[in-house]
């Protein structure tokens, strides 16, 4: 349970947008969001077998920079939550040099490093191309992750909604969007409130196995989900009292979100990288 | 002074309710008025108040007799998107009614919803956050708010949307005092100086009761009374029927048989009625004395300090020793550290240095389920802990996970439910139960397996004293009976009333500790640590500072 309540409060931090200055602050949310979809670009294409790790360490080492420098710090983030993200970005190292690409396929002749005694299988093979695989991949989960939480924690989320509705996304999604944010720090607070309570009580939450630990998540998630289905429907009353509806076709912005310079420049880079990588590079596989 | 809102015999009925929540209201406020709505849960105020902005009947399905208008409009007719620029709202808990994350696009939500122009709306939200006091706070993120300034926002984005009438739900049930007197301030200047009608529900009737023109009392769906706060409250039969609680001025002036025509409803109102040499007795006999603290330690800390991460120190160098049987309550601001403190008593939280000792326990050393024999935590919301399908199942769990026998866990669901009055209500499903009946639950629960100490974190927030006071009485039962009990609140009257023993903490650190009457009747104290000083001691210690207390009391 405890490791539930960990990965929510991370979730919490996350989705936290929380003013300070550097340029990073100050960019379109737009560009921001092409920031991110030109790491998955260049991330599934970069992390294939074929490709050495150092490729994707180029784009973790440009997005690392590109966030850093423009004011964003990850001192907390790494102080706070350092225990999540190495068990996080360890798993997907070991899964994907284990069990990733590589290893299902027959046709590559392995370089092996240690296999494991009795179980002659490829997937339990540890092979310098699995670790080239393994790094690869937690270099593109670990860009992207940095990449969208430069994006939610330097953004107002409302300027990110009012964005993708010029791009043609509904009032009403993007209202969901930014609610949906809001509320994760509710839920991780009620969470933690809850999962105190419960343990206030003598319930040891993390013992026991099968319908034991099963009884356990109820004695959570039963209160949790109450009371989280309460405040929607205090929420939507809140919501109507404001004034709020979907069914307005015209609004007006308190701000505008301009586009500057250096948002072309950073769009402009990210497409090229993305389109000339694409274009010009052929995909290389193993055998 | 013209009408704004008339009801005109309304009767309101829930989907799947046999019974009315509002029934034959007839009643008219006046532009300008500030309304105190008063009345226990339940008794029909949100029902009352969700008619006046159209939440009812247009959003919450049910049946709707007779007719209410604001501002001469017939609410049936107009959705509540069209009733807001008429009625604004604000709500009891204030981390669940702002939607966005930064404090001036809350404000300017609606406005934005309504196509409201730039340069307008920009005046608007500028206006709306100068009168609530936000404006330096426009660009901080809406969740790093105190709960005084959210609800602020919350009144802000009210009056942004240009409502004339503002009603607010209870405003300031999860507020420390300072956060009370800010917005109750920013609600009287809205009423005074700028000519808005307020429709305030409140149960710290201490607070309010001077700001309010006219009171009206609502009981089982019913106005029972309407007028003047001094008419109203002559009525005494009446309001202590309905569950309201009575300013501590009047409930003194009952017990001293003051005339009615001169109904007190302050201290100073009551001082003018009654010499200190009658008066001061009886506040003396009701305040409890402070009984010895030699007994076994029951709770200590020592040199406690504790830290989440380097920027975040929320208890520093606390030193404190509870005995056995004692009563103390433990007051401060919001985020003075209070809550901490209970965390750490509970084994939640362990300190970063120093010791905490509870029963001749180091809570390093033991886990939480083994702090739980120790200490009963009864937190804020009852709601946070019950999952079964009956009262018994709910009390049971516990002991039956600890693998004691049938015949064992029978006995002590027994004597839980004896405790807290709740026998022939086992098989009852927890959340059909009242609010007060659900708060009895949680406290069995929590002594279900017989703690030495009580802990009790914000037992009043949002209660009325319906609920409150069997509460309260069964909490100085046990104490009566040995247990130790320690009652976090911002309630000062309610503590005065009940502990013996008051520890003030503020910025992490314990400012004051000692007798309750003295910590809690010195005002210069008080107003440090942002709490109100309780009425009753203080009048004592005024009385004190002139000379006369030791003659009156004997």
């Amino acid at each position: 349970m405890s490791i539930i309540v960990k990965y929510v409060q991370l979730a919490d931090y996350l989705t936290k947008y929380t003013p300070a200055k550097g340029y990073l602050y100050r960019l379109n949310p737009l560009t921001k969001l092409a920031v991110v979809i030109a790491n998955i670009v260049l991330g599934v294409y970069l992390s294939s077998p074929g490709f050495s790790f150092l490729a994707m360490l180029g784009v973790f080492a440009a997005t690392f920079t590109f966030v850093a420098a423009g004011g964003f710090s990850f001192s907390e983030l790494i102080r706070r939550q350092w225990s999540l993200l190495v068990i996080f970005f360890g798993l997907i190292f070991l899964a994907n040099t284990l069990l990733g690409k590589t290893a299902f396929n027959p046709n590559l002749k392995l370089t092996v490093i240690y296999q494991v005694v009795g179980f002659n299988r490829v997937w339990l093979t540890l092979s310098y191309q699995g670790l080239n695989d393994g790094v690869s991949a937690t270099l593109f989960y670990a860009s992207i992750f940095i990449a969208i939480v430069a994006l939610v924690r330097t953004t107002r989320i409302s300027d990110l909604a009012y964005s993708l509705q010029s791009l043609g996304l509904p009032f009403s999604i993007s209202l969901i969007f930014t609610i949906t944010i809001r509320s994760v720090s509710l839920v991780s607070g009620k969470l933690v409130t809850i999962y105190n309570a419960q343990r206030s009580r003598g319930f040891e939450l993390e013992k026991g196995w099968g319908a034991d630990r099963i009884r356990n998540i109820a004695t959570i998630f039963r209160p949790l989900v109450t009371q989280l289905l309460r405040t929607a429907y205090d929420m939507s009353i809140i919501f109507q009292s404001r004034g709020l509806d979907f069914s307005s076709k015209k609004r007006t912005r308190l701000r505008e979100v301009p586009h500057r310079p250096v948002d072309y420049a950073v769009i402009s880079v990210c497409l090229a990288a993305s389109v000339v990588l694409i274009a010009l590079v052929p995909p290389a596989f193993y055998g | 002074m013209s009408k704004i809102v008339s009801f005109e015999d309304v009767s309101y009925q829930y989907e799947g309710v046999n019974e009315y929540a509002v029934h034959g209201v007839n009643l008219e406020i006046n532009k300008g008025e500030f309304v105190l709505l008063m009345g226990a849960s339940g008794s029909g105020k949100s029902t009352l108040c969700q008619a006046i902005n159209g939440i009812i009947p247009h959003v919450v399905p049910g049946k709707l007799k007779g007719k209410v208008f604001v501002d001469g409009y017939d609410t049936t007719r107009l959705e509540p998107p069209s009733l807001s620029k008429f009625v604004g709202m604000v709500f009891q808990d204030p981390e669940i009614q702002l939607f966005s994350l930064v404090v001036e696009d809350e404000v300017a939500m609606s406005l934005e919803n309504r196509a409201v122009p730039r340069e307008e709306m920009r005046g608007l939200v500028d206006w709306a956050l100068g009168v609530t006091g936000m404006d330096s706070l426009r660009l901080s993120s809406t969740i790093d708010l105190s709960g005084g300034q959210k609800q602020r926002l919350a009144t802000a984005a009210a009056l942004a949307s240009g409502a004339e009438i503002i009603i607010l739900d209870e405003p300031t049930a999860y507020l420390d005092n300072e956060g009370t007197r800010a917005i109750l301030n920013v609600i009287r200047e809205l009423c005074r100086d700028k000519g808005k009608t307020v429709i305030l529900v409140e149960h710290k009737v201490e607070q309010t009761l001077q700001f309010a023109d006219r009171v009206i009392v609502m009981s089982q769906g019913k106005i029972v009374k309407d007028g003047p706060p001094k008419t109203v409250f002559s009525d005494l039969a009446t309001m202590k029927s309905v569950g309201v609680r009575l300013p501590a001025a009047l409930e003194l002036a009952i017990e001293l048989n003051v005339a009615i025509p001169n109904i007190p409803l302050t201290m100073e109102e009551l001082r003018r009625l009654v010499p200190d040499e009658k008066l001061l007795p009886v506040i003396s006999d009701r305040l409890p004395r402070l009984a010895g603290t030699s007994g076994p330690p029951s709770v200590q800390l020592e040199n406690v300090s504790l830290s989440y991460g380097p920027e975040r120190r929320v208890l520093r160098d606390v030193s404190l020793k509870i005995s056995a049987g004692e009563y103390v309550a433990i007051l401060g601001r919001n985020g003075a550290g209070k809550s901490s403190l209970a965390t750490l008593i509970m084994g939640l939280n362990k300190p970063t240095s120093g010791r905490v000792i509870v029963d001749g326990v180091d809570t390093r050393r033991a886990s939480v389920a083994q702090m739980a024999r120790k200490v009963g935590f009864l937190m804020q919301n009852p709601d946070h802990q019950l999952f079964t399908e009956s009262v018994r199942e709910e009390l049971a769990f516990g002991p039956r996970k600890m693998g004691l026998s049938d015949s064992e866990v029978d006995s002590l669901v027994l004597k839980a439910l004896e405790l807290t009055k709740l026998t022939g209500l086992e098989e009852r499903n927890p959340y059909d139960l009242s609010m007060g009946q659900r708060l009895r639950l949680a406290l069995a629960c929590a002594l279900i397996l017989s703690p030495p100490i009580l802990l009790l974190d914000e037992p009043t927030i949002g209660q009325d004293l319906v609920h409150l006071t069997p509460l309260m009485n069964q909490v100085a039962e046990l104490n009566r009976s040995g247990r130790t009990v320690i009652m976090i609140t911002h309630d000062a009257h309610l503590a005065s009333l009940h502990s013996r023993r008051t520890v003030f903490l503020s910025e992490g650190e314990v400012l004051a500790d000692g007798p309750t009457r003295e910590i809690l009747g010195n005002e210069e104290l008080t107003s440090r640590c942002g709490v109100d000083a309780a009425p009753l001691p203080r009048l004592l210690i005024e009385a004190e500072r002139r000379g006369k207390v030791k003659a009156a009391t004997g």
